[in-house]
């Protein structure tokens, strides 16, 4: 063996050797790559699942992949691009349009191409083609009475099929200039519930991460500190800098691959595990199901050694410094480093406070509001880092020194803080996020149920595919009131036309956020009409503003009186009076029938003899079902919050215990002047809770900014609504009391094993 | 004021016991020095005299309590009370200052005194030193911080486990001169281990340690 392996085996046995007294910093390190790898897999497959379950469509057995669409919204593609295509032979092209966020497509066209031991028995009966593909109109059917190509235009042409590319470049020389063929994507009614769904996923998994990174510099820290009087004495005997920076880098190496390759197959597992849930989740909610465990599993490792090799990278840095300082006074150069920084700390944390507070109001897109939550997420670690230990020595110096022991628990605690900073972050943000997801969440509930509450006026509703109208018929035995509706487009984007009924009875059931003055006369005159928030928000309207929309006496222009919330719907919705829509509507979206319990059975034997898919349902069920839906919607994101904050929590405790095992000799001190092991556990205790609740009260505004945050501003600019934000303060202090009962469990849990007697006499005297 | 007779202390993975039918007497004011090879069971003695470990046999009575017979409560509200321990690894408070680290154990027993602690601080040489953080000090001056802080709550025994081990000669000198002069003035039982010479003599009594027993110096 050479001198320099000799010298590098030798070096990276001592550092190994470390491991018998102290394992508990690489088991940090090694939990928390775990954990941010297996949370960041299972992130991605989760959402790489729904994602190509919405990117996946077919009609029938035959894939769609492309389709052929107007090149611009001022296009448009008409009856005969479609005849001159096929007539050059494309017969695999099948035309469609989209209605209230479904598809319609030319079932007669599609059922030629369909192989025939798929056709259903009767090419006649068009309900059987519809049931042939399930979830799809038939255009045929759609286009009638006063559904018109002029109403509503072909969207496009399915390229039914798998098509070769000699057949593809065929096709996109024949199509005409005004069309263009590109890939098909289909998206669900429920789109933007997914959306929302995979946004929440991702920035759970984008904070899992952020919250692992400064456990892994934490304990990577701890595991230096704790190195560091062996590093002295390699360095001491002889042993190089270049040396010792190779055999840590190689042990971090090592660490950061066990946890990186553990993490990547856990998560993986646990997606396929949890695949039916999910799937069940998927299906209930977005009427779709969650392809699970389509992922490569070497490809998912080769990206966690890369990982691993620049975050070994980065903590080189760290290393390299800590090496450089390791052969002089370490305290010295600490303090010198401190004094010498400290006006340029305050001036960060002054200039990153008056970021966060300028930037709320000048936050205008999506983008930046990200961004700005990044700039709180950094401003918060700061005040962690830098006022916490202020803040909490102001405290600990009015502990009068008449008490002793609580005069000594505070100052140490402040002590602990100032050492376990970067753990005290990774909880900062955990707690800060959690508090602000439930705030919003909690809002988003309150607002939905109100909003249902009041949107849903009428004790029943009946939905049904009913062919005309109902509440014409003759014979009802109570009134029913139909929401007609018609979908239309506008600037290039799908407008949803909706009717209002416009007896002044019903004005105290559409909920606005904003309305002008004279609001009801103008909508009850025809002459104004109500706008939800998204269109509101895309189009930038405001009450006052005009709005032409197309009926059937051409466009008509009519003045925006007011602006209603319509939350989770993502399109953009005009409420008419009831007069206007019931002469040219295309769709019936509910009936509301305004039957007593008494009379429900009454309105079933009727219904049942109008329409055999009529469902009568009680406005107290629809609520409660929409409410469950809501919270199936947030319980993933629910759990993974939950999980981050357990992780940051442990972390926290092991930082803590590990800090604790240092000051072992204070406490030998202690028993020594007569502390009973009772008190000095209490004080212990009260240190811990000292640190975790100033921690939890530096939390607490940047949790409701962040809730604002969401609220206003990532909702508005990523779905166009929002809804007001509620502080209830019994959600504010759960959440605040579940972090905070967590960590100080955990906490709790060792005191109990402090030993009562003197550890050994070697280390009392 | 401490009176050990027939002390018997045997760990369970030795084949002799460290301390072997060993007697000792301080009265009020005397001072005590007990040299000895190392591992010879010197620092086992204090800490068995400290009740920090329990005997395996014979008596300890310290200012009248039989340490071996006091309840973990009476063993820390003695200790509190009677004793000051001067440590050789100094076990400062890290996170108090040069002041409230000497001003700690009277503060618990209730006798603080700003004016004495000033006093013996500038008679520690440590008058300039009162602000600064424990870590801040060179080994020298945690010694002598840790001596201050074992003499400033007025106890009646002293048990001293290498005091000027970290201290230049003439530092050395002050300090063992501050520690036996308060013995005499106080009243106080002193006990110190060391390996000099200088202040093993400065004890009115020496003794060395050797298999278990005492034997003179």
């Amino acid at each position: 063996m050479s001198q320099a392996m000799r010298v590098l085996f030798l070096a990276l046995h001592t550092q190994l050797a470390t491991y018998r007294r102290r394992f508990w910093e690489p088991l940090l390190i090694v939990a928390a790559i775990f954990i941010a790898s297996a949370g960041l897999t299972a992130v991605t497959l989760i959402n790489a699942g729904a994602s190509s379950q919405l990117k996946q469509f077919a009609l029938g057995d035959l894939p769609v992949n492309f389709h052929i669409i107007p090149r611009s919204d001022n296009k448009s593609l008409t009856r005969s691009d479609y005849a001159e295509l096929r007539r050059q032979g494309h017969n695999a092209l099948v035309a469609y349009t989209k209605t209230a966020g479904r598809l319609a497509v030319d079932t007669v066209t599609l059922f030629n191409l369909l192989p025939a031991a798929n056709r259903p028995a009767s090419q006649q009966n068009s309900f059987a083609q519809q049931a042939a593909f399930n979830g799809i109109d038939d255009i045929n059917q759609l286009y009638r009475n006063e559904v018109t190509l002029q109403t509503h235009p072909l969207s496009g042409l399915l390229v039914v099929g798998a098509l070769s590319p000699e057949q593809y470049k065929m096709l996109e020389d024949s199509i005409p200039a005004h069309l263009q063929l590109i890939p098909f994507e289909f998206t669900s009614p429920a789109n933007n519930l997914s959306d929302s769904f995979s946004l929440n996923l991702w920035a759970m998994g984008a904070l899992m991460v952020l919250v692992s990174i400064f456990i892994v510099f934490n304990a990577f820290n701890l595991l230096l500190a704790a190195r560091t009087p062996v590093l002295v004495k390699l360095r001491q005997l002889g042993i190089g800098q270049a040396v010792l920076l190779r055999v840590l880098q190689l042990e971090m190496f090592i660490l950061a691959l066990v946890g990186a390759v553990g993490g990547v197959i856990v998560g993986a597992s646990l997606v396929g595990a949890i695949s039916p849930v999910l799937s069940n989740i998927y299906r209930f909610l977005l009427d779709g199901q969650f392809s699970g465990g389509q992922f490569s599993t070497p490809r998912l490792i080769l990206l966690a050694v890369v990982f691993c090799a620049v975050a070994v990278m980065i903590m080189g840095l760290l290393i390299r410094q800590r090496l450089t300082q390791s052969l002089a006074r370490r305290s010295y150069l600490v303090a010198a480093f401190k004094r010498r920084f400290k006006p340029v700390y305050n001036v960060w944390l002054l200039l990153s406070l008056a970021l966060v507070a300028l930037g709320a109001w000048l936050v205008a897109s999506q983008l930046q509001a990200l961004l700005y939550i990044g700039l709180v997420l950094i401003a918060g670690c700061t005040t962690v880092v830098l006022l916490m230990p202020q803040l909490m020595s102001l405290v600990a110096r009015r502990v009068p020194t008449t008490k002793p022991l609580l005069h000594w628990s505070m100052h140490n605690a402040v002590s602990l803080s100032q050492r376990t900073r970067l753990a005290a972050c990774a909880f900062f943000i955990a707690l800060a996020a959690n508090i602000g997801m439930n705030v919003m969440v909690d809002s988003f509930r309150q607002a939905t149920q109100q909003w249902l509450e009041q949107r849903l006026f009428a004790p029943f509703y009946i939905y049904t595919d009913f062919d005309g109208d109902l509440s014409a018929e003759k014979g009802a035995p109570v009134p029913l009131l139909a929401r007609y509706g018609k979908d239309v487009r506008l600037n290039g984007q799908t407008l949803e036309l909706r009717s209002f009924p416009d007896g002044a009875e019903y004005q105290q059931y559409l909920m606005l956020d904003d309305q002008s003055p004279s609001a009801w006369f103008a909508f009850n005159v025809q002459r104004g009409v109500f706008i939800n928030q998204q269109l509101a928000y895309r189009q930038e309207l405001n009450t006052g503003d005009t709005v032409s929309l197309p009926l059937n006496a051409g466009l008509q222009a009519f003045e925006v009186v007011g602006v209603y919330p319509d939350y989770g719907n993502p399109k953009a919705q005009v409420l008419l009076p009831e007069t206007v829509l019931a002469d040219e509507y295309a769709l019936i979206s509910a009936y509301a029938a305004f039957a007593s319990l008494s009379e429900q059975s009454a309105l079933e034997s009727w219904l049942n003899d109008h329409s055999e898919s009529a469902r009568l349902i009680p406005r107290s069920t629809l609520i409660e079902q929409s409410m469950i839906v809501f919270s199936r919607t947030f319980l993933t994101t629910d759990t993974l919050n939950l999980v981050t904050m357990l992780v940051a929590a442990l972390s926290f405790f092991v930082s803590i215990t590990l800090l604790v095992m240092d000051i072992k000799p204070q406490l030998l001190l202690l028993r020594s002047v007569g502390v009973s092991p009772f008190r000095i556990k209490l004080s212990l205790f009260s240190q811990y809770c000292f640190i975790a609740v100033s921690c939890a009260l530096l939390a607490l505004p940047f949790a409701l900014l962040l809730a604002w945050l969401l609220v206003n501003k990532v909702n508005r600019f990523a779905f166009h609504w929002t809804y007001p934000l509620i502080l209830d303060p019994m959600i504010i202090m759960q959440s605040l009391l579940i972090g905070l009962g967590l960590l100080l469990l955990l906490m709790a849990l060792p005191l109990g094993r402090l030993q009562a007697r003197f550890y050994s006499q070697q280390e009392a005297l | 004021m401490i009176a050990v007779s027939d002390l018997l202390k045997h760990y369970p993975d030795s084949a002799t016991p460290i301390i072997d039918q060993l007697s000792l007497e301080v009265a009020a004011g005397q001072s005590v020095s007990i040299q000895g090879a190392s591992g010879c069971g010197k620092s086992t003695l204090l800490a068995l005299l400290a009740g920090f470990e329990q005997s395996t046999g014979g008596t300890i009575v310290i200012a009248g309590h039989a340490i071996e017979r006091l309840s973990q409560q009476a063993a820390d509200a003695f200790r509190m009370h009677h004793l000051g321990v001067i440590f050789q690894q100094f076990n400062l408070l890290d996170c108090f200052n040069v002041w409230d680290n000497v001003a700690f154990t009277a503060r618990l027993k209730g006798n603080y005194n700003a004016d004495r602690q000033q006093a013996l601080l500038c008679n520690l040489g440590l008058a300039q030193r009162l602000k600064a953080p424990v870590s801040m000090l060179s080994g020298g001056e945690q010694q002598r911080v840790a001596i201050a802080r074992a003499l400033n709550h007025l106890p009646e025994v002293v048990l001293a486990d290498e005091p000027t081990g970290n201290l230049d000669e003439q530092t050395s000198e002050v300090v063992s001169q501050l520690l036996f002069n308060y013995c005499q003035e106080q009243g106080a039982a002193l006990v110190v281990v060391t390996h000099s010479l200088d202040v093993a003599r400065r004890a009115q009594t020496q003794y060395r340690l050797h298999q278990g027993r005492l034997g003179p110096a």
